[in-house]
């Protein structure tokens, strides 16, 4: 149950300054956010210093390997952090107003505001309640409605997420829903709290295709009817694609890279994200065999020194160990490596950068050699398979394509 | 006792390269039901009239919705569940409802679930050497020996038998679970699930340990999974269920590249994709499928289906071969033409 549901009602500046019943989006602006967790009695920085932004009705996607830090971040935008969890500084601000971390303050400003829809919808519904009466609950505390307003209010959340017949789910317990209609019910319940912000930890990681891509399809549709603003966590860069517009790429608790999604994904600017790509099987992907990261996400206790990823990174010189990595222009540390890298100025700018699209023009990198990257960005674009032909009619005969899919595949 | 072990040992590989002439198939079902009792409600058929297969050196993949059966069968063929009618083969032979020593070791399972199907409190080793000892499979030093081999067949390190599954990450565990499977010498693993509990950077690595051991140990794999990208890599011939029974089946090229049921068509389409796709079609799959209980008239699919016609309520479409050849088949009326051309009609 989300944490807005849980608290008694209490009317906060925030939430009274917009009229009852209406959703829509506020920006979201996170400043050096960084979080310690206690292990083994001692303080461990598991997040460090991270700043995003999220325009009013944008959505940012967060992408990471599991230890990455990526739900934390989450987890602490909802002020849920886990016992032993402790935002050590950074703010949050939603519309302008900061939202605190700890206090009473915690939980009252963001109830109207932010609501989260977890991973797992099966543990984050009641057992013994129906759905509805959990949705239904949301209204009556938080809102103070009556109980008949609050039951036709739940309906009208069920028919808003796209429940078939409503009324029936009401009165539905969770066990006897199907995965995909308690992530629903998951979605409707966030909902209930008119929230500005929603926040989503892999919603979808528990899901069938088919329920994946209609509840990925829902979170758009709400989004863009309501100007909702998202922060939407996921280990999967395809599933982030369909729903965020940014996305910032997360190893080792720092931001590495952070830029329009599509552009991202085409031509990354830091190796994590391309070694990230290339490890990731893709449906599309018939020629290229997934290259493993090699290595293992270091210990967060006891972090390498320089870049976090030099020790993993296939272009690491011996600078990265050394210097201190912040998000950057992209383009900017290539112009700056160029400047001082004759070699680089002799192949002239115009051969190298012309052809790196124009989505590194947003780009923020923390690579401290992303110089090297143009070349793989171009690389990448280059060998990027067409998508495949899936019911496209008439086609060519496949037996070439068959040959390489074969080859790829084997030999691994 | 000893002598028995001996023997054992002897005889009791299940040998691919023994089952006769290459395409026998080495593992499978033949038009297997299972029924479950629902409570008050009569009840439930989970599969219905399937006949799958996977011949050595073969990865079969099985996809599908949740509540398509697949891991029913999965647990058929490994004889986890007893079929109510229909056979399962191993290697020609007829699987009974008891299952010999030799018998159950030639199927060996990869759960879904790494962090809950090894057991926290014995060593990697442990484990291992429980099952050799167990199965009689090696003697006094030979057993550390064949731990070893293990290890490194699953790309670990031999030090990582003396630890507990504790200090592994999800894809190690996968792997430990594999030399599990392994350290009986089977002739065919099944995998229900075995990538969708780890992180889309490892499962890669995981399936690719799946391809390579087909190829290296020639053994038979069933890889049970929802994920089509993962299927479409490691997989030479794949099987779509729904329902409780095999829509279409056929090679890998021929099921992903040119795909005749409208219900494979939008199964690829709902996969996320990495790059923008310039002709996925638009056919989402509304609402969800029905309840086994329930079964809808003629062809299932049909209240989801976008092709769907008057035919389709009420006469249920055979198994049969697509225009091309006899190893693609589908489960449509309509399978001699390409469901592209369903959304220009």
């Amino acid at each position: 149950m989300s944490a807005a549901a849980v608290a008694p009602a209490s009317t906060s500046a925030a939430s009274s300054a917009r009229p009852a019943g209406t959703v829509s989006g506020a920006p979201l602006r996170v400043e050096g956010l960084s979080i310690s967790v206690e292990r083994h009695g001692r303080r461990v920085e598991v997040v460090h210093d991270l700043s995003f932004e999220v325009p009013a009705g944008g959505s940012f996607g967060i992408v990471g390997e599991s230890g990455s830090g990526k739900s934390l971040t989450l987890r602490a935008l909802m002020a849920l952090l886990p016992k032993g969890g402790r935002v050590e500084s950074g703010s949050v601000e939603l519309g302008g107003l900061e939202l605190p971390f700890s206090g009473k303050r915690a939980r009252a400003d963001r109830r109207h505001r932010v609501a989260m829809v977890f991973q797992d919808p099966l543990s984050a519904l009641d057992p013994v309640h129906t759905v509805g009466s959990q949705v239904a609950e949301v209204p009556h505390r938080v809102f103070g409605r009556s109980r008949r307003e609050s039951h036709a209010r739940a309906v009208e959340l069920f028919k808003m997420v796209g429940l078939p017949a409503p009324e029936r789910c009401y009165s539905a317990f969770p066990h006897q829903l199907s995965g995909g209609m308690r992530q629903r019910v998951l979605i409707a319940m966030a909902l209930a709290t008119e929230p500005q912000l929603l926040l989503c930890d892999e919603p979808t990681t528990a899901l069938d295709v088919t329920m994946q891509a209609q509840v990925l399809e829902l979170l758009n549709d709400l989004r863009h009817r309501f100007g909702l603003s998202l922060v939407f966590v996921s280990h999967d860069l395809a599933v982030v694609r369909e729903v965020c517009e940014r996305a910032g790429v997360m190893y080792t608790g720092r931001i590495l890279e952070m830029g329009a999604t599509t552009g991202l994904l085409e031509a990354p600017s830091h190796p994590y994200t391309l070694a990230l790509l290339k490890a990731v099987v893709d449906l599309d992907d018939k020629l290229t065999i997934p290259k493993p990261i090699p290595g293992s996400i270091p210990d967060p206790a006891n972090p390498p020194s320089g870049c976090p990823f030099h020790p993993r990174c296939t272009f690491a010189t011996a600078d990265c160990a050394d210097r201190s990595v912040e998000l950057r222009p992209a383009l900017d540390v290539v112009t700056e490596a160029m400047a001082a890298d004759s070699d680089w100025a002799g192949m002239g700018e115009s051969d190298r950068t012309a052809s790196v699209p124009r989505a590194w023009a947003e780009r923020l990198t923390a690579c401290l050699e992303p110089q090297r990257m143009v070349e793989a960005a171009v690389a990448n674009l280059a060998t990027a398979a067409p998508p495949i032909a899936c019911g496209s009619g008439h086609e060519p005969p496949r037996t070439a394509a068959e040959g390489d899919e074969q080859g790829g595949t084997r030999g691994v | 006792m000893n002598r028995r072990g001996r023997q054992l040992r002897e005889t009791n590989r299940v040998e691919p390269a023994a089952s006769e002439e290459a395409g026998t198939p080495l593992l499978g079902a033949e038009h297997v039901r299972v029924e479950f009792r629902a409570e008050r409600r009569g009840h439930l058929v989970a599969v219905d009239d399937v006949s799958l297969s996977v011949t050595s050196g073969e990865m079969l993949g099985v996809v599908g919705e949740s509540g398509s059966g697949k891991t029913t069968v999965a647990r058929c063929l490994a004889g986890l569940q007893q079929p109510q009618s229909g056979t399962v083969t191993l290697a020609g032979e007829r699987l009974g409802a008891r299952r010999t020593s030799v018998q159950r070791r030639a199927v060996q399972l990869v759960f879904q679930d790494p962090f809950s199907s090894l057991n926290p409190r014995l060593r990697v080793g442990t484990v291992l050497r429980q099952l050799l000892v167990a199965h009689r499979l090696r003697q006094g030093a030979a057993i550390r020996n064949r731990c070893v081999e293990l290890m490194s067949l699953v790309g670990l390190p031999a030090t990582a038998l003396d630890s507990y599954p504790s200090s592994f990450s999800g894809g190690q565990r996968q792997r430990i679970a594999i030399a599990r499977a392994l350290a009986v010498e089977p002739a065919v693993l099944v995998a229900d699930e075995p990538t969708s509990a780890l992180d889309v950077s490892v499962q890669a690595t995981v399936l690719a340990l799946f391809a390579d051991l087909r190829d290296r140990l020639g053994i038979g794999v069933v890889m049970i999974s929802h994920n089509l990208a993962a299927v479409r890599h490691v997989c030479d011939r794949v099987a779509v269920m729904y329902l409780g029974r095999v829509v279409e089946e056929g090679a890998r090229s021929e099921v992903f590249n040119d795909p005749r049921h409208p219900y494979t068509v939008a199964l690829l389409a709902a996969a996320p994709r990495l790059r923008p796709e310039t002709d996925r079609l638009n056919v989402r799959l509304a609402g969800e499928p029905p309840s086994p209980m329930a079964r809808p008239s003629g062809c299932e699919f049909h209240p989801r289906c976008p092709r769907a016609e008057a035919r389709c309520t009420v006469e249920a479409p055979l198994l049969l071969p697509v225009d091309r050849g006899a190893s693609h088949v589908a489960a449509c009326h309509f399978r001699e033409s390409h469901p592209g051309q369903a959304s220009s009609r």
